[in-house]
């Protein structure tokens, strides 16, 4: 006992002097990790030193420390937003404390792709833009540090919304997957399909009435697809309503009138703080009574810069206006997040 | 890019028909399709050369040109 807390004791200084090094230097990832070990290497050693019964506090110590470090790099990640795409103003350089839901719109061009982080560090991605933003949404999951998805969403099966998530799929651990139960015959579709098989994953039904169990005072229900059957692909998509504490997001994927005019008659809550424009921002969504529900104080509109489909569209634009809502653009603000504590929406 | 990918109609966004080739897609004017079509069609696109507009369409811009260019 006495040999292994010298030895203990011994190493924690050796780390404890390195790190502080490494510190001075710049505190990097190695130098935080180094400092773990050199905090790891000090509690064992004086555990040792105290005479504590042979393994307890050591082992148990070691195995809390592990999934706290795993718990604040996705915290401390968001300060580091991807690098070409900071032409947004982000708030303050604030304290990025547990206890916060962050909402990040990524920047994929013409397409959807907002990934969720929720306070007890869980991730869920809903969309992942086109085949070709693939890449992109991988490399930004890595820039906030995501290292599994706990939950990924494909509103609906247009190339725009699921063309990179067979990629994201390929890359990542994934818990759950959620698609509204139609199909379309494209290859993107048939590549997303494929990517869950050949992982071993099982599809659930997004639906209405399906809610997502969350924790962490974060409740996700789905109020759309409410029917079994829908002329356009867009009015299937899975609309999802997220709330944490007083604070409440809408993500609308696509959803036209014939599905603003399901969920309005749903009468479930649709009130939210920040409103994902459905489809981009096209004239056929984002009607005035759906609006009038939904009572956004921001809209955030996921659009490519000079698309080939007039998105966002002027009459679109002039009613969220009317409604006194503040508008954020992909195509002009890059990728947008929006903070939440619980209390209040906190946006660029 | 292999040349047996399907062209499918992955959409329509507006007056345009969205078509998945392979890993990218490309926009048609809606106004190329059939009425019949609809998404997650898949389509064949047989692309004729037209030799009569053509020379048509020369011997047009030619004479227009003719009458624009000062005269050398």
């Amino acid at each position: 006992m006495m040999t292994l807390s010298i030895l203990a004791l011994l190493v924690a200084v050796l780390l404890t002097v390195n790190s502080g090094w490494y510190f001075i230097r710049r505190a990097g990832k190695k130098a935080r990790r180094q400092a773990l070990y050199a905090l790891l290497a000090f509690i064992i050693s004086v555990a040792a030193a105290a005479g504590h019964p042979g393994g307890g506090p050591g082992p148990s110590g070691s195995l809390q420390s592990q999934p706290r470090s795993q718990a604040q790099a996705p915290v401390q990640a968001p300060a580091g937003t991807p690098l070409s795409r900071e032409s947004q103003t982000n708030p303050s350089p604030r304290r990025e404390e547990a206890g916060k839901l962050r909402v990040h719109f990524l920047d994929v061009g013409q397409g959807d792709a907002i990934l969720v982080q929720l306070p007890g560090g869980q991730n869920i991605l809903i969309d992942a833009g086109t085949n070709e933003a693939g890449p992109v949404v991988v490399q930004d999951l890595k820039q906030y540090a995501v290292a599994k998805l706990d939950y990924v969403i494909g509103t609906h099966p247009h190339e725009d919304h699921i063309g990179g998530l067979d990629q994201v799929i390929n890359t990542f651990p994934v818990g759950k997957v959620y698609l509204p139960r139609v199909t379309n015959n494209t290859a993107s579709y048939r590549e997303l399909l494929l990517a869950i098989k050949n992982k071993g994953l099982k599809v659930t039904e997004a639906r209405a009435g399906v809610s997502i169990p969350l924790g962490d005072g974060v409740q996700a229900l789905f109020i759309n697809p409410a029917k079994k059957n829908y002329d356009d692909l867009n009015d299937w998509s899975a609309v999802l309503r997220l709330t944490y504490g007083q604070t409440s997001f809408l993500f609308t994927g696509d959803a036209g009138s014939a599905a603003e005019e399901e969920m309005l008659a749903s009468h479930q809550p649709l009130r939210a703080d920040v409103l994902k424009v459905a489809h981009h921002g096209s004239r056929t969504a984002t009607g005035t009574a759906f609006l009038k529900a939904v009572a956004p104080a921001y809209a955030v509109i996921s659009v490519g810069k000079g698309n080939d489909y007039g998105h966002p569209h002027a009459q679109t634009l002039k009613r969220l206006q009317q409604a006194g809502v503040k508008v954020y653009r992909t195509d002009r603000d890059g990728t947008i997040t929006a903070v939440s504590d619980g209390r209040e929406v906190i946006m660029p | 890019m292999r040349r047996h990918e399907l062209l499918v109609i992955d959409r329509f966004e507006d007056d345009m028909a969205v078509i998945e080739y392979g890993q990218r897609t490309f926009n048609l004017p809606r106004s190329l399709l059939p009425r019949a079509a609809k998404e997650g069609d898949v389509i064949k696109l047989a692309v004729v050369l037209d030799p009569e507009a053509t020379a048509r369409r020369k011997k047009e811009v030619r004479s227009l040109a003719d009458e624009v260019f000062e005269k050398g």
